[in-house]
């Protein structure tokens, strides 16, 4: 057991019988970079054969271990680590994206909010969309192991065997079509169970084959509002295409802006991305589709989605959009891809959250009357339409 | 939220310095684990009782796989390693070919072009798309080749997978009915 503590300026001698070519070991003999390296004033390793400490601030991303050969799938030790590989195979941070753009489609639609199918229709699609992740980890082994993004996956590093993730995907699936066709709605489980073939069967594969893969793409990331409608209300409404056609043209801005700064990796590893094989077209439905964000915003009170509130309050936050994407589209670099991303990511939640607060109607209580069989809706108002009253307001809808 | 986060986990040492003080500031990261069974060098298959896996390959980036032997292995688990040891070889044969060609023709269009590697990055970055773009179009029919023969051997590897897994556990239940009677 012994001690190697790296000063600014000094070389180390590294005495570790270690194999050389492990490079995160940058702590030890990252003397190359000591012009470069911010105050690395100290940094103490202490390696016998089990126990490792790195504290140096330089590391990104921290290896499973300083011993580069592990055992494949990883033994688990502690309690909790299989919930975390899972959350990592079902790329948990997209996945709750998609729960997010699922509920806002079911708190859209206008029909009484239940609260258990609200929540059945949450879960199946974040079931299917972990499902759908797997399978796609499942398929591109070798291509993220390629990109510098993607090289720290769970199947590319082996942590996981691919038989047991595509065992999680097939289970996470059976279950959310099960929660989705039983406890929501058959047209529900039906968009589910499409968006998953898709995504799995169609995306991935044409990735490497043409261009047209980031629209299919984005007609699967505007599918799982229109599973949140279909789920409240048992149908699709022309308003469920406004918020759907949203997801549909937000996509692009952000998709285009992402692929920018990865064009090597695209080309090394073969995806077919707009940003590698035609770039002015990257930029034009960047442009094109932030401008049809805009547009379809103002169509949203035409359909009774929100109300005439809602125009003005979402065109400061689109007319940014449309002008960032303008910027990106005049002089695309590192810097305006970026600043794009950034905002695209800001700017969905806004967007979702001023449809939620301006929703034109919030239906209460559906009552049936025997004697005369007309169904009545009783809904509130939240904000004054332009310019009548904030008054509940009871209206007889026919049968449906 | 930054400051709750710091204060909840334990302290880290406070270093002072405007190019750390971004990263302190941030979630602390956790300590490397303790992984059970590492190894530093390649083991033999004979040696080990579980599969290993290694550190990513410098030409074709795709990380090598030592499959072990049981000393009772049966026809299928041996159907399997072969299985995998083949499909292994030819991804890093593929890789390492292709990635050599890669930064071949892209060296010799910095050269014949007379790129500045050192320009500002937008410059660069713009006239090395041609470069991606050519390369991207050339080896399209590749890349599908590759693609579709890839998919129907991780499928073979995924069934062989599946049966040895499901001879394991008869073997399991077989053992424990067994010991039952």
């Amino acid at each position: 057991m012994f001690r190697i503590f790296v000063r600014r300026k000094n070389y180390i001698n590294l005495q570790l019988k270690i194999s050389t070519d492990f490079q995160p070991i940058r702590c030890a003999a990252s003397t190359v970079n000591k012009s470069e390296a911010p105050n690395t004033s100290h940094c103490h390793q202490v390696n016998n054969q089990y126990n490792t400490e790195i504290t140096n601030a330089n590391y990104t991303k921290l290896p499973l271990g300083i011993l580069p050969w592990v055992p494949s799938p990883i033994i688990n030790t502690e309690g909790n680590q299989m919930c975390r590989q899972y959350k990592k195979l079902a790329k948990f941070r997209l996945t709750s994206l998609v729960v997010i753009t699922t509920m806002s489609g079911y708190a859209m639609a206008p029909a009484p909010f239940n609260f258990t199918m609200f929540v059945m229709c949450s879960l199946g699609t974040g079931l299917m969309s972990a499902a759908a992740n797997a399978i796609n980890q499942y398929h591109e082994v070798p291509f993220d192991s390629q990109m510098s993004r993607t090289k720290n996956r769970l199947l590319v590093t082996g942590q996981m065997s691919s038989l047991h993730a595509v065992g999680f995907a097939v289970a996470s699936a059976i279950t959310g079509l099960g929660i989705l066709y039983f406890g929501v709605n058959s047209l529900t489980a039906l968009l589910g169970a499409g968006n998953f073939f898709l995504y799995t069967s169609i995306y991935t594969p044409m990735k490497r084959f043409s261009i047209m893969n980031t629209w299919i793409g984005s007609i699967v990331g505007a599918l799982p509002p229109l599973m949140g409608w279909a789920g409240c209300t048992g149908s699709l409404d022309p308003g469920s295409l406004i918020l759907a056609g949203l997801l549909y043209a937000w996509q692009f801005p952000h998709f285009n802006a992402l692929s920018w700064n990865l064009r090597q990796d695209y080309s090394r590893a073969g995806y077919r991305m707009m940003a590698v094989t035609n770039p002015d077209l990257c930029r034009r439905t960047a442009y094109r589709y932030s401008i049809a964000i805009g547009g379809l915003s103002l169509l949203a009170p035409v359909f009774d989605v929100t109300n005439g509130w809602f125009v003005l309050e979402s065109l400061p936050l689109n007319l940014y959009f449309v002008y960032l994407a303008h910027k990106f589209n005049q002089s695309s670099n590192g810097g305006s891809s970026r600043k794009l991303f950034r905002y695209s990511l800001l700017h969905l939640p806004a967007l979702m959250l001023l449809f939620l607060a301006n929703k034109k109607r919030w239906y209460l209580k559906e009552t049936f009357d025997e004697t005369t069989g007309i169904k009545k809706e009783i809904c509130i108002t939240h904000l004054p339409k332009m310019p009548s009253s904030l008054v509940p307001v009871t209206t007889a809808a026919g049968a449906r | 939220m930054h400051k709750c986060l710091t204060l909840a986990l334990p302290v880290r040492k406070q270093i002072s310095s405007p190019f750390i003080k971004h990263y302190v500031t941030a979630a602390p990261r956790r300590r490397p684990k303790v992984v059970q069974g590492a190894l530093a060098e390649r083991p033999d298959p004979h040696a080990v009782k579980c599969d290993y896996i290694g550190p990513p390959d410098k030409l074709s980036n795709l990380r090598p796989y030592v499959r072990h032997i049981d000393k009772n292995e049966t026809e299928l688990a041996k159907k399997l390693r072969l299985k995998q040891l083949e499909v292994e070889a030819w991804n890093i044969d593929f890789w390492t070919r292709h990635n050599k060609r890669f930064y071949d023709e892209k060296a010799d269009f910095i050269r014949l072009h007379k790129i500045n590697v050192n320009e500002t990055d937008d410059t660069y970055a713009d006239r090395m798309s041609v470069f991606y773009k050519t390369f991207l179009d050339k080896n399209r029919r590749l890349h599908i080749m590759y693609n579709i023969s890839w998919y129907i051997k991780n499928f073979d590897m995924l069934v062989l997978a599946f049966m040895v897994s499901c001879q394991k556990l008869f073997a399991i239940v077989k053992r424990y009915g067994g010991k039952k009677v």
